[in-house]
């Protein structure tokens, strides 16, 4: 049983991660609060379901339209959303507004479309292995799979080539990095793309896992938003880590507490950081790094 | 006409709840997505007092009001020690959570079923039923509030404020203790929001925790900002606005089941289209 809830803990803590890693990349170099990259997760999972219901695609076909929408609504928030706003140098207030706006339309707009209603995009039983008691999906091993490829292809972006060397010197100090010449408009965009396509790989898991509802973002968002916090903010791998423990816990808890209790143990979690350890797991990292 | 003052009286109500945001936003600069839950606190702890103590209408507003104040005062001090961003954060994981305690506690609020059989108020000794005293006692009441709220910020109280959104480290300087003020401010606000709260509760005499969920404080913001931040008389025209606009959408025989999602949108586009071109709002000083 525990060992069981401990596998369900590391899938949801993957499928987190996935979000978390992708706003942690727009928060800690534009500092903007994005929710909406739950949109962007939302609108992921819709199209998924859209192509597959409603056209009768096969799946791969799907999961590349449903990763080529959310970059593409990733584009269009930054270039249309985002950098307007940071051209006139408003406060993060202003973006986090905006940003809860495009939220609420996407949101909104795919209710008028699809309906309030959740949709399921696979109907047959998941395929399952089963080894003793414990019982594992393919899908939930494709997660866990995808999850051990990406994030070591991130941390070699960010430590070894030359755009992710730009992107932390972007995040470090922008000003800087605008007067030594990077072209800041270019990395912004590159980041939205790359957090985009995070969004958009969680979205189509969850679709495929547990299906798709019009607010399935907002809970994705808030949980990525919490484990950035604690994960230490400006600590890439952290926002990964916290995102796990929060899917562990999440998982164990119902061991003790009824499961819809899940949202609010982990804002209790995230003021429990707030008033203890506010600089996050990772804190004294990157105070030695100096950053 | 009494579908008038319905509306009337929902506006009185809503006047008090985004006014007591706009302390917050507009005139200290701290931006809260948690007004609902205080709106929530206050209508719950107003009808179980009711319904469970027997208590009469005003000593189950004044308790409630007291209650939320309390617990904003605790929260500003866990939260505003913490920078912009992580005082968001935390404001909204408290909305969450009090969210999950209203559908989730099922024995003492009955989670999704609501409360119902909530008292109608008094008031020197009549007791109300009629939409025409409701307006005039929660008139009454939401007037009262609004001349409390702008006699406080037009005083040095309230100067203080408005220095701290506009530069809080020179503030510091000046010698004002500005966590001392935020927390002031916040349990203002929340006890503001309380009354609200306890007003809706008596109103519509059920209860629902949908009605103080997340969205709800979306909504709150919304008119907020839209009226105008650091404006009073911007939440009122604001508040006038976006309680008429669902009204406008019925007349318009727009089927019942796309309006929520139609007007949802419409607030979305709003508050992008605001940042984008008027942060200050219709009438407001401040660009968030």
């Amino acid at each position: 049983m525990v060992l069981q809830l401990i596998v369900n803990g590391v899938v949801s803590g993957a499928i987190y991660a996935l979000m978390a890693v992708g706003f942690a990349l727009i928060y800690n170099s534009t500092h903007i609060f994005h929710l909406a990259h739950g949109a962007v997760f939302t609108l992921s999972g819709y199209t998924l379901y859209f192509v597959v219901k409603g056209m009768n695609l096969p799946l791969p076909v799907a999961i590349l339209f449903a990763i080529t929408l959310s970059i593409l609504l990733g584009i269009a928030i930054e270039v249309r959303g985002y950098r307007p706003l940071r051209e006139r140098k408003v406060s993060l207030a202003a973006f986090l507004i905006s940003s809860l706006g495009i939220f609420i339309v996407v949101e909104n707009g795919l209710i008028l479309l699809f309906g309030a209603i959740p949709k399921l995009i696979t109907e047959e039983p998941l395929k399952a292995y089963q080894i003793g008691s414990l019982v594992i999906t393919q899908l939930h091993m494709t997660v866990i799979l995808c999850c051990l490829i990406i994030f070591p292809l991130l941390h070699l972006l960010f430590a070894k080539t030359r755009v992710g060397k730009m992107i932390r010197a972007l995040s470090d100090h922008p000003e800087l990095a605008l007067i030594i010449g990077l072209e800041t408009r270019r990395l912004y965009l590159f980041i939205t793309i790359l957090g985009a396509a995070l969004a958009g790989v969680a979205g189509i898991f969850v679709g495929l896992d547990v299906g798709v509802t019009p607010i399935m973002g907002w809970d994705a968002v808030l949980i990525a938003a919490v484990a950035v916090i604690i994960g230490s903010v400006g600590y890439l791998p952290g926002a990964g880590v916290a995102a796990l423990l929060v899917g562990l816990v999440q998982n164990l808890s119902v061991l003790k507490i009824s499961a819809q209790w899940q949202g609010t143990i982990t804002f209790g979690l995230l003021i429990l950081f707030l008033v203890f350890r506010p600089k996050g797991i990772f804190g004294k990292m990157i105070a030695s790094r100096g950053a | 006409m009494d579908y008038v003052f319905h509306l009337l009286i929902l506006i009185c109500i809503y006047v008090i709840l985004t006014v007591s945001l706009n302390i917050l936003v507009g005139f200290t600069g701290l931006f809260s997505l948690a007004q609902a839950a205080f709106f929530g606190i206050g209508a719950y702890a107003s009808s179980l007092l009711g319904l469970k103590l027997g208590l009469s209408f005003w000593a189950a507003t004044g308790i409630p009001i007291l209650l939320a104040m309390l617990i904003g005062i605790v929260l500003a001090l866990v939260t505003l020690r913490l920078g912009g961003d992580y005082f968001i954060l935390a404001v909204l994981g408290f909305q969450m959570m009090i969210s999950g305690v209203l559908y989730n506690w099922v024995s003492v609020t009955r989670g999704p079923f609501g409360l119902y059989g909530i008292s109608n108020p008094s008031f020197l000794g009549i007791s109300i039923s009629s939409n025409l005293g409701y307006l005039f006692l929660y008139g009454l009441i939401s007037l009262a509030s609004y001349g409390i709220i702008h006699r406080l910020l037009v005083s040095p109280f309230g100067r203080v404020l408005k220095a701290i959104r506009e530069d809080e480290i020179a503030t510091l300087v000046l010698g004002k203790n500005i966590v001392h003020y935020k927390v002031i401010v916040f349990a203002i606000s929340s006890g503001f929001a309380a009354l609200a709260g306890s007003l809706h509760a008596h109103y519509f005499t059920t209860l629902h925790p949908v009605s103080f969920s997340l969205s709800e404080s979306i909504l709150i913001v919304t008119i907020v900002i839209i009226g105008g931040s650091g404006s009073l008389k911007g939440s009122v025209l604001g508040t006038i606005l976006l309680i008429l606009f669902p009204e406008a959408l019925r007349f318009l025989n727009i089927p019942s089941e796309v309006a929520p999602p139609i007007q949802q949108m419409f607030y979305g586009f709003l508050l992008i289209f605001f940042m984008l071109f008027r942060p200050q709002g219709l009438v407001g000083e401040y660009k968030v």
